[in-house]
Parts: C-alpha cells; sequence; structure tokens
C-alpha cells in the first residue's frame, strides 16, 4: 500500500478513531463501570442493612413490627436485593434468625456467601438482643445489570462504527473516487483512449471543475480523431470507389459478354452473323442443330450454300436484300437444307449491324417445317369439316364470345342470305344468354321470314366446353327447317280430327236411333201376355241384337278415345277387395249356363284403400274374363289377384287369368292386340265381337303404365296376366271416398218395377227433344209412371213452356238444332220466373267425361241413351218419391 | 359502628395445654376474634393462627394477632401457655415470621382490656385472653379453649 496515496491519508485517521472508540467504548468504560456499579451496589446493600438493623431495633424496643412489615413489602417489591438475614449472638455465636426470603433461611445459616452474593452488614442492639443484619445481591444478577449497561455502550460503539463507515463511504464517493477517477480519466487520455467515458459530478466543486475540464479536454481531442477519420475514410471511400466502378465495368463487361453468348447459344432460333460478303461469322448452337453443320464447319462458309432453292440463295446475294433488310420488319420465308434432316422450312429476320466501322448482317432463322405441316393438316381438316357440315340438311352455327360467327354451314349462310330473320330479334339473344349461363337451350320453335315467305324450324343450341382449361367456349347453334313438316302434320292433325269427328258423329248418330229400339222393344215387351210365347222370342231376340249393337257402339267409341291418347284416367281413392268382388260376381254371370267353371281368388289385404281407375279396372278384368268365356268351350277360367306391397310405399297387384280353352298359335300370338284381329279365320264368325276387346285392354294398360303378357299354348290354353302399380289412399282420401255403385245386372226374367201408383201426386214433368222417335218412346215410357208429361220439340218452345207451367222435372236433349240442351239449361237458370228443380241432360254420350262436364255445367243430373224400362224407372224413383 | 359480627371462640383447655412444666397453676384461655366469617375455627385452627402458622381468615382477608406486650399481666404466662417459651422467644418468634414474609405483623398490647378494646375496634383481629375476662364480653360468643 503506498503511504502517500489519498486513499491511505483518509482512510487512516478513519480508521484510528474508530480503533480508539473501541478501546474506549468496549475496554476502559466497561471496566469503569463495573466498578462504580459495585461500590453503588454495596452502599446500596449497605443502606439496606442498616434500614433493616433500625426496623429491627424498633420492632424489638418498641414492640412494633408494622416497620419491619413494611421493609419486608419493601424488600420484596422493590429493593434488588436477593437475600438478608438477621443474624443475633448467642452467646459468643451468631445464630439466623430470620431469613428473606424464607426459602434461603437454610442456605443463610452460615451467613451470605460473599461468592455467589455482594455483601454488606450492618450491625444492631437491643436491650435483650444483639447480632448483625447481612443483606446480598446477587453477583449473577450485578453481572446482568453490567452487562445491561455495556450493551448500551457496545450499541453506541456499533453506532459510532456505522457513522464512521458511513462518513469514510460519503468521503470516498465525493472525494475520493471522483479524484481517482479524474486521474485514471486524465492517464486515459494521456494514453490516447478518448473513448474513455468520463462522469462529472454534479455540482460545481473543485473535483466537478477538474472533471469539467478533463471532459473538455477528452472533446477537443475527439473532435480531432473524428476530423482526422473522416479525412481518411473521405480518401479510403474515393479509392474504393474508383476501384468498385472499375470491377464493375469489367464485371459487367464479362457479363454482358456471357449474357449474349449464352442467350445466342440458348435462342429459340438459330443466329448467324454474316460479313459483308455473306460469310458466316458466327454460328449459335441452334444454327448446328438446326443444319446438321458444326461451327467450324459452317464459319467462313457461304449462307446460300444452306439455302435450298436458287431463288433464296440468290437472296442473300444480292446486295439489295442485305440493304433493305436493315430496314425491313417483315418475316422471309425461305426453304433451307439441313444436313441431317434434308428440306427444311425456315423463317427469316435479317438485321444490320455496324460495329466500329463495320457492317454485319444478323440473320434469324426458325425451323418452321412442323408447323407448317400441321397448319396444312389442319387447313386440309378444315376443308373436310366445312364440306361436311356444307353438306348437312340442317343450319349449323359456331359462334364465340368475341367473335360473332366462327362457323357457318352452307344452309345457314344461305338463310342469313336470304334475309330470314326472327321477327322478335330480342328472343334470340334471350336464348342465346341462356345457353351461355345454362349450357343449353331449347329446343324450340321459331318462326323465321323474310320478305317473300316464312318458314318454320325447330332450334337448340349448345356451349362446346374446351378440352384444355381456359381455353376459349363455343356456341353451336343449329336450325331444322320443318316448315313442310308441320304442314304434312297438320294436314294430318286434320285428317284425325274429322276422322274422329265422323266415328263420334255416326256412333252418337247410331246410339239416338238405337234408343228407340231398345225403348221401344222395351215397351213391346212390358206390354206383352204371358202366352204370346213367339212374339216374345222375337222381340228378345231383337233386345239381343240390340244390345250387341249397343256393346259394338261402346267398344267402337272406347277404342277411338284410346287411339286418339284421350283417354283420361280417373285418380280416385277406392277399396279394391270390393271392386275384386264385384268384377267377380259380374264375371260369374257370363258363365251361368255354361259347362264352364269359374273361379276368383284374392290375395292380400282386404282392407286396403287404394288410388286409381275402378272402373277402367273393371273393364280391363271383364274384357279378359269374357275373352276366355269366349274361347272356352269347357273347363275352367280363373281369375287370380295378388298384391303385395311395393318397396316405394306402393302396392302391386297381379292379375292373372288362365283358361282351359282352345290356346293360340305363335301366329295368333304375335297379333293378338292387334285393332279389329280375332285370331284365325273364321273366329268373328265362330265367336262373335269386334276383335277390339284386347286391342282396348292393351290400351288402357299402356296408360296405367303397364301391359298385358300373355302365355298361351294352342290346344291347351292360355294365360293373360298383367301388372298395376297404385298408390295407397292416405286417410284424407277415405273420407271422400264414395261407395261403389253396384252394377245391377237384371236377369231377362225380371220384371220391369211398379210403374204407376194412382195413390200418388202427379209429377209434373217436361221433356225437350227434336227427334220424333224419341218423344215417342218417351211418352210411352212416362205412361208406365206417375206423371203429368209436357213434350218440346226445341229449346226455345221448352222455355215458353216452363216460363207458362211449374215443372218438377225437366229434361232436355243435349243436341238439338240451333239451340242446344246446355243453352235451354242457362235460360232456366237465368230466369228467377221459372221454377225449374231439376234439369236433366238426357245424351246418347255416356262418356264419363261428358256425364262430368253436364254436372259441372249446372244439370241436376245425366240420363245416358238408349234408355230401358228399368233404367228409367230407377233413375225416376227417387224424384218421385220427393213428391 | 362494627363492620363484621363480632364472635368469641372460647376454648376450653384441653389436656395437651392443661399444666406446664414448672406446674404453674393453668388458666382457663378462651379466644376471642373480631370477624363474621360463618365457619367457626376448631382448636387447630386457632393454635395455628396463634402461632402465625395461618395468617389469613377463610375469606381471604389478614388475621390481625393482638399479642400481650411486655408490660402486661400476662406477658409470660401467656407466652408460655400458647407458646412453651418466654415472652422474649414468642417476640423472636415473630420478629422472624413478618422479616420472612410469613407472618402480619402482630399487634401488642399493654393488658387484657387494651387487647380486648383492640379486638373491638379492628376488624379480622384474633386474640387469647383468660376466660374471668369473658364476662366483660357481652356482646361477644366466647369459645373456650
Amino acid at each position: 500500500m503506498n503511504r502517500h496515496s489519498i486513499v491511505t491519508r483518509i482512510f487512516f485517521p478513519f480508521a484510528l478513531t474508530t480503533l480508539m472508540f473501541a478501546i474506549v467504548l468496549l475496554g476502559v468504560v466497561p471496566d469503569r463501570q463495573a466498578k462504580i456499579l459495585a461500590a453503588n451496589t454495596e452502599n446500596e446493600l449497605f443502606s439496606i442493612a442498616k434500614t433493616i438493623a433500625l426496623s429491627v431495633n424498633i420492632a424489638l424496643k418498641e414492640e412494633n413490627l408494622e416497620a419491619l412489615a413494611e421493609f419486608n413489602s419493601f424488600l420484596k417489591n422493590d429493593a434488588h436485593i436477593s437475600v438478608a438475614g438477621i443474624f443475633v449472638d448467642q452467646g459468643g455465636s451468631v445464630e439466623l434468625l430470620a431469613a428473606f426470603p424464607s426459602e434461603v433461611e437454610s442456605a443463610l445459616i452460615a451467613g451470605v456467601d460473599p461468592i455467589k452474593f455482594l455483601v454488606a452488614r450492618a450491625p444492631f442492639k437491643t436491650k435483650d438482643l444483639s447480632g448483625y443484619i447481612e443483606v446480598g445481591f446477587s453477583r449473577e444478577q450485578f453481572a446482568s445489570r453490567l452487562q445491561a449497561i455495556n450493551l448500551t455502550l457496545y450499541i453506541a460503539f456499533i453506532a459510532i462504527l456505522i457513522l464512521q463507515i458511513t462518513v469514510y463511504r460519503i468521503v470516498q464517493l465525493g472525494v475520493i473516487k471522483p479524484i481517482l477517477a479524474s486521474i485514471k480519466s486524465a492517464d486515459a487520455l494521456g494514453a490516447g483512449h478518448l473513448e474513455t467515458i468520463i462522469s462529472r459530478p454534479s455540482g460545481k466543486g473543485e473535483i466537478a471543475q477538474l472533471l469539467g475540464a478533463l471532459i473538455q479536454l477528452q472533446n477537443n481531442l475527439r473532435d480531432r480523431k473524428a476530423a482526422n477519420e473522416e479525412l481518411t475514410r473521405s480518401l479510403e471511400h474515393k479509392v474504393l470507389e474508383r476501384t468498385e466502378e472499375l470491377s464493375r465495368a469489367l464485371q459487367a463487361l464479362e457479363s454482358a459478354q456471357k449474357t449474349t453468348n449464352a442467350v445466342i447459344d440458348s435462342s429459340f432460333d438459330a443466329i448467324v452473323l454474316l460479313d459483308k460478303q455473306g460469310h458466316i461469322q458466327e454460328w449459335n448452337s441452334r444454327a448446328i442443330e438446326m443444319f446438321g453443320l458444326s461451327r467450324n464447319e459452317a464459319i467462313n462458309a457461304s449462307m446460300a450454300r444452306l439455302l435450298l432453292t436458287e431463288q433464296h440463295a440468290k437472296r442473300f446475294y444480292l446486295k439489295g436484300v442485305f440493304e433493305a433488310a436493315s430496314l425491313s420488319d417483315e418475316l422471309i420465308e425461305l426453304t433451307g437444307h439441313s444436313k441431317t434432316k434434308g428440306k427444311i422450312d425456315l423463317q427469316a429476320f435479317i438485321t444490320a449491324l455496324k460495329i466500329d466501322h463495320t457492317e454485319q448482317w444478323a440473320v434469324f432463322l426458325r425451323d418452321i417445317t412442323i408447323n407448317k405441316s400441321i397448319a396444312d393438316a389442319i387447313d386440309n381438316q378444315r376443308i373436310v369439316g366445312s364440306s361436311v357440315l356444307d353438306g348437312l340438311p340442317i343450319s349449323v352455327s359456331l359462334e364465340s364470345r368475341i367473335q360473332d360467327h366462327v362457323l357457318q354451314n352452307k344452309a345457314y349462310r344461305t338463310l342469313e342470305g336470304q334475309g330470314f330473320s326472327e321477327v322478335d330479334a330480342n328472343r334470340d339473344t334471350e336464348r342465346r344468354e341462356s345457353a351461355w349461363k345454362e349450357g343449353t337451350s331449347g329446343p324450340w320453335d321459331l318462326v323465321l321470314s323474310n320478305d317473300e315467305e316464312t318458314r318454320t324450324f325447330i332450334g337448340a343450341m349448345r356451349i362446346i366446353e374446351p378440352d384444355i382449361p381456359a381455353q376459349e367456349r363455343y356456341l353451336l347453334r343449329y336450325l331444322v327447317d320443318v316448315t313442310e313438316l308441320k304442314e304434312q302434320e297438320n294436314e294430318l292433325r286434320e285428317s284425325l280430327a274429322s276422322k274422329d269427328s265422323f266415328v263420334s258423329a255416326i256412333t252418337h248418330e247410331l246410339r239416338t236411333p238405337l234408343h228407340s229400339i231398345v225403348a221401344c222393344l222395351d215397351l213391346i215387351s212390358a206390354m206383352q201376355g204371358p202366352n204370346d210365347i213367339d212374339a216374345r222370342q222375337y222381340v228378345s231376340v231383337a233386345k239381343s241384337s240390340s244390345e250387341a249393337l249397343l256393346s259394338l257402339i261402346n267398344e267402337l267409341l272406347d277404342f277411338q278415345k284410346t287411339v286418339e291418347r284421350n283417354l283420361h284416367l280417373a285418380s280416385d281413392p277406392f277399396p279394391f277387395f270390393p271392386l275384386f268382388q264385384q268384377s267377380s260376381d259380374m264375371c260369374h254371370i257370363l258363365f251361368e249356363g255354361t259347362e264352364i267353371a269359374f273361379k276368383a281368388e284374392f290375395k292380400g289385404n282386404e282392407q286396403l284403400m287404394l288410388v286409381g281407375d275402378a272402373r277402367r279396372i273393371t273393364q280391363v278384368v271383364t274384357n279378359i274374363v269374357g275373352n276366355a268365356r269366349k274361347f272356352t268351350k269347357q273347363g275352367e277360367v280363373s281369375m287370380t289377384v295378388d298384391c303385395q306391397p311395393h318397396s316405394s310405399g306402393d302396392f302391386v297387384l297381379l292379375f292373372k287369368i288362365t283358361d282351359s280353352g282352345i290356346g293360340m298359335d305363335e301366329n295368333t300370338l304375335a297379333r293378338l292386340g292387334e285393332s279389329f284381329f280375332q285370331g284365325t279365320t273364321g273366329f268373328s264368325r265362330e265367336f262373335g265381337g269386334t276383335g277390339l276387346g284386347l286391342s282396348i285392354v292393351k290400351q288402357i294398360l299402356f296408360a296405367m303404365n303397364s301391359e298385358l303378357v300373355v302365355e298361351s299354348t294352342l290346344g291347351v290354353g292360355s294365360s293373360l296376366s298383367f301388372e298395376l302399380r297404385l298408390p295407397e289412399a292416405c286417410s284424407a282420401e277415405f273420407e271422400k271416398t264414395e261407395a261403389i255403385d253396384p252394377i245391377i245386372l237384371l236377369p231377362p226374367s225380371l220384371s220391369p218395377p211398379q210403374l204407376v201408383d194412382r195413390r200418388r201426386p202427379l209429377m209434373k214433368v217436361l221433356y225437350v227433344e227434336d227427334a220424333d222417335t224419341n218423344r215417342l218412346v218417351m211418352k210411352a215410357m212416362m205412361a208406365k209412371f206417375a206423371v203429368e208429361l209436357t213434350m218440346a220439340e226445341s229449346a226455345m218452345e221448352g222455355l215458353k213452356l216452363a216460363r207458362e207451367n211449374r215443372f218438377d222435372l225437366i229434361i232436355t236433349d243435349i243436341q238439338m238444332p240451333f239451340h242446344t240442351g246446355i243453352e235451354l239449361r242457362q235460360w232456366l237458370a237465368d230466369d228467377d220466373d221459372i221454377h225449374a228443380p231439376n234439369i236433366i241432360a238426357f245424351t246418347a254420350n255416356a262418356e264419363t267425361t261428358k256425364i262430368k262436364e253436364y254436372i259441372n255445367i249446372g244439370f241436376n243430373d245425366v240420363i245416358t241413351k238408349p234408355l230401358t224400362l228399368a233404367k228409367f224407372s230407377s233413375f225416376l224413383k227417387p224424384y218421385l218419391d220427393a213428391l | 359502628m362494627l363492620k363484621y359480627g363480632i364472635w368469641l371462640m372460647v376454648w376450653l383447655s384441653g389436656a395437651a395445654l392443661a399444666s406446664n412444666k414448672e406446674g404453674e397453676q393453668v388458666t382457663n384461655l378462651i379466644f376471642i376474634a373480631n370477624h363474621n366469617s360463618a365457619i367457626e375455627p376448631d382448636l387447630l385452627d386457632v393454635q395455628a393462627i396463634i402461632r402465625g402458622d395461618q395468617s389469613n381468615w377463610s375469606n381471604g382477608n389478614p388475621i390481625v394477632l393482638v399479642l400481650p406486650g411486655r408490660k402486661a399481666e400476662t406477658y409470660e404466662h401467656l407466652s408460655l401457655q400458647m407458646f412453651g417459651e418466654s415472652g422474649m422467644m414468642m417476640q423472636r418468634r415473630w420478629l422472624k415470621l413478618v422479616f420472612s414474609g410469613r407472618g402480619n405483623p402482630p399487634r401488642y398490647a399493654d393488658s387484657e382490656q387494651e387487647i380486648i378494646d383492640l379486638i373491638l375496634s379492628t376488624p379480622d383481629s384474633a386474640a387469647v385472653i383468660r376466660a374471668q375476662h369473658a364476662s366483660k364480653l357481652a356482646t361477644l360468643v366466647v369459645r373456650e379453649i
């Protein structure tokens, strides 16, 4: 340690002072304190002993122990003595009289032990008793008290020590450290370390001023140094810049050279550099590949040598080509010669270069041999395609979004050439937009016209999606001229319509006279007596013939409707099992009085409700069974119906009718169902019928999405089956269901109903009919009932009579000259003065649709021709009962 | 007005105290006390009180014992009869008891009348007197020892 250093000079006085404090406070003072305390304690003890002695004196002399008792209390509570004893002289010896506290009595017998206690003694003497008092203070307690006093000294010393250290620290931080730092900084600055951090303390003391001066010096030195460094850097930077510029220039040059070479070498085109004479100076990789010549072979060779045709070769010799080339931006097509490929098609671009006063020519050559082949092939295909399209009888155009017409065939061009266009041009635009959006549009009918004519077309549009994504889409539009076809179709429709109306009219007209015949025969039959046997037979034959004729007409009407596809199937809920029973009952009647047994069997749910056309199903079944009856002489005809649920929720009904009849050969099977066909020649004669039955069945089944399956063996029998798939009726439909009206089949022997009941009032009836015969028949029939009949020959006359009378029932024919029965009903309904509660339509048209139509118009009921007495009786009964 | 009821207990002198060694005539002594405790001390309690072995009444109050002083006629007699030792020894005994803190300081009276007066005027006080003085204690309950 340097004894001259500032630290030493300041530290040692502090250390010395602290040492002195330590000696005084920890050495001298405690010893002195101990002595003083011991003396004081002994004095105190002696005083106490003296006081006790006095108290004993008082107690013994004055016989007053109060003072002693109080002193005892003092000793116990206030005095800090440990023990006290009263010792008395007892014949030369000393004896302990009393001890305080009483517990130490035995220990005090020999007196208070001076080793354990600080002891003070005071004598006492009375008349009767003398002795002394010894009082002891525990040396342990004394030591504790001394320790407590010394503890204060220790604390004082520690406080002084802390104060000394703190003062020294303040001096160190405030004086020593800044001075040392200043010295260090000054040393560092002197050594040239200008970045040394000099902290300047706050305030304006001498040390702060010294450090401030040092910082100022440091700043000055730093500025000088920075200026020098900046100058050096500037010079270095300039040198570096120059060096880099030169380096970059060299690199750019090299790079440009490499790039040029690489570009030239990797160019898709062959690049050839020619001198002014047309000799090759540069020859890149592509040129080597294109012409099959190495660089060595090509350099200095004449370019013209590589061109196939003399004409092309000459172009390179001609001065004008080169001169013109510098200004030309056109591609020249040439034919070249490759050592490896032979003839090659080339596309060339020539440009003049003038470098350092030297003229050169750069030739860029591209092999277009393959492109040219593809282009030729495409051209050929286009020509073929165009030819095919032109040969089509329909008009075709291909359009794109960008270009209206990419392609049009001859027919389309012709249409456009002739100025055909659609009247409403907007519709065509809508169709195009729809096609672009949806992918297709049409087919639709359209009419195009020009100044001279109008033609009908069927057109459609379709978007052609490209195979390659993002390639353009095309709209294919085609038009088929159907003008002639439409005309033919219209002619055919008109022809069919006239035929249909003819057939309808004929059948209607047939039914009308037939109605008179049937009704008259019925009347005659009712009038005949029981003995007119021959007459009854004749009438019976006439009736059966009329019924056969009626059946024939009905079949023809049915057939007509099915052929027209006007067969409207009902879609009503019905219980199937009752329908089966009813059909079965009807079929049973067919077999009565024959040697053929008929069996009918149903498998399935008898409570099932289905939706369909119950009447048509009955018609099909009875037709097939009737057919089986017709071709079976003996044996058995059976009908089974198997009803099973279908996975879709519908029900499948499998009908199968089997007979042991004559059967059919293959030829007959093949033609079965053809209209008016009835097996082998002579069948019609033998079995009767029109041959329309199965044809109608097939049409009805077709309408029901089913078909008739026939299996037959000649001489053994036939089996005809079909399947129907019908939905189950829901519960809501049950409520609408009406019970199937039973069809009443009147056996021939059945008597007509009770006709006239004279006890009833007469029902007033107006009958409007233009046909005389029908009026005659109606009059005869009405005579059988309690009716007052009035008749009119026309609708007008009927209206007049209705205004003048009050009729309970008005029956009117529908088809009448001038005004129809429908018009009459309207007049009656519009006139509030007319009483017409029941207006009945009477018609030969027995079609269900017609009957419904009349009811919808407002007729209360419909009766159909021909009319029998039994039928008429059933009809009139509710009206008569209502009177 | 006396705060405490005064009762006087007289113990007839029994066999233990019937005579002394010198063959002096034994006087009947009575124990008197000014204290209202419901529990009357028995013979052993009286001896303990007089000898300083019991310094408090049963309710915790300190017992103020009144003893005959040197001038009292019964100083030596009573000391001998109560403690079996001289009056001086009796005083030394009580000095020892008081100094060592085991006994309350007794009061000394110069005559039996003074003893009775002190008893009457000092609550929780107790003393032993000769039985013939019991007639003077009309208001006291006297128990023969």
